[in-house]
């Protein structure tokens, strides 16, 4: 492999999953070098003025800066055959990818809690009510309505990537008994869970809470 | 006739431009009547930019019980095209961008496009939690934060990215939809709800804005729109 090819991205990150894993995925799944840069919260204050919002993650190609997590996986996904045949089917995955972004922001009353456990509590069954259950339920149906193997068409889309990484993080966050159970849901996960890239990064990637 | 309604309904002639095309789709954009804006605003911005004709449905939520389960997630805007559905409101205004000339002339200049929607969905995020707070002395609090925290932060970060770009536009060399979502935000709401002082050492972004609200198809539809759905002037 050239060294030209080599790392033709540097995905810049704090050490955790968080809105970072999903480019990480995406990567993975496509055999992409990249360079995995993750700051810790003590290194952060020195590097957060070199990111153009200020924030992370940021995607580094050929000396520019693309900033928001979902702007990073759109453009990796085009880029790696992970965007479906056609501009329509595009359009849904992102549609769905939109959809399980939102659902992963619906999480944060959980974070404000804090450590008020009665609080929390709520936070989670609200959560896991409002906002968990009615996206499984409905990327459930899409899977049985488009034949099971995928969320849109005929192959793995970032749509796909996208449910399994949320799922990664709610069965790592909150137990795998919390989720709802919905057939085709965990069938995908478990599927995309053994492609061999997905297993090899599962077990080399660094072990965070997020 | 059909193409006939379409005329009427965005009450002008199209005004041509560079961009046109003249797509054998027939689009609908299905929201709520109320707000009139929205989340819906950005696709449309987009269509009467590009000069393509589409049926603004706007529905009185009385209706929305029975429309609900013909939804693929349940909620609105949706654009629907020859039957077909598509939901979320950035996964419809970036299917219709890249359909027409507004997502950049590249890949990384449509990425780049993603970037700054996704800018102003943060954005738009982090207001939504004063706007549906229902005290009055917190809200102001929090809109106060709002205001000279988050929006202070980011307009010097975004004024930043227009100079280095250095065409008077966020993304390339001509207007695009990360353009229309600026205004659709900072204008729109920001300046209407807060007034115009957060723009004072923003004079690229400043600019920006009026470019876009002039620009002749956004006009003719800002003009129509605010003559239809705010008799009473702008919310």
């Amino acid at each position: 492999m050239s060294t030209r090819r080599r790392n033709e991205y540097k995905l810049h990150y704090f050490n955790m999953k968080g809105r970072g894993e999903l480019a990480r995925l995406i990567m993975a799944y496509a055999k992409v070098p990249y360079e995995d840069i993750r700051y810790e919260m003590t290194e952060w204050p020195q590097h957060k003025a070199k990111m153009p919002n200020g924030q992370v993650p940021v995607l580094e190609w050929k000396g520019q800066f693309l900033t928001e997590s979902l702007a990073i996986a759109r453009f990796l996904a085009r880029r790696h055959n992970l965007a479906g045949t056609d501009d329509w089917q595009w359009a849904k995955i992102d549609a769905v990818n939109d959809h399980i972004g939102n659902t992963f922001n619906d999480v944060r009353p959980v974070f404000y809690a804090g450590d008020d456990q009665e609080k929390k509590k709520e936070a989670i069954d609200n959560f896991f009510k409002n906002s968990v259950e009615p996206l499984l339920k409905s990327l459930d149906k899409h899977l049985e309505d488009n034949g099971a193997d995928y969320i849109i068409g005929n192959q793995c889309t970032l749509a796909d990537l996208a449910l399994f990484n949320f799922y990664d993080f709610i069965t790592g966050a909150f137990g795998a008994d919390r989720v709802p159970k919905c057939q085709h849901v965990a069938a995908l996960h478990a599927r995309i869970g053994q492609v061999p890239a997905i297993a090899a990064w599962m077990e080399k990637r660094p072990v965070t809470p997020m | 006739m059909l193409i006939e309604t379409f005329y009427r309904q965005i009450g002008s002639e199209i005004v041509t431009n560079k961009s046109f095309k003249f797509s054998m789709a027939v689009y609908k954009l299905h929201y709520f009547d109320n707000p009139r804006r929205g989340h819906a605003e950005l696709s449309r911005l987009i269509l009467s930019q590009a000069g393509v004709p589409f049926e603004d449905v706007r529905f009185p939520h009385s209706e929305w019980p029975n429309m609900k389960p013909t939804t693929p997630f349940g909620q609105v805007p949706i654009l629907e095209v020859n039957g077909q559905m598509l939901a979320q409101s950035n996964a419809i205004a970036r299917y219709l961008a890249r359909q027409h000339g507004l997502a950049g002339k590249d890949d990384w200049e449509q990425a780049q496009t993603d970037m700054y929607i996704e800018n102003i969905n943060d954005l738009l995020n982090a207001v939504a939690v004063p706007f549906v707070e229902k005290d009055p002395a917190k809200q102001k609090e929090m809109y106060g934060k709002f205001m000279t925290e988050t929006i202070a932060f980011h307009v010097v970060a975004v004024e930043k990215q227009l100079k280095k770009n250095n065409t008077g536009y966020l993304v390339g060399d001509r207007l695009t939809a990360a353009d229309l979502a600026y205004y659709a935000l900072f204008s729109d709401f920001i300046e209407v709800k807060f007034g115009g002082a957060f723009l004072k050492d923003a004079p690229l972004l400043k600019s920006l804005l009026v470019r876009v609200r002039t620009s002749p198809n956004v006009k003719k539809w800002i003009d129509f729109r605010n003559s239809k759905y705010y008799p009473d002037g702008n919310e």
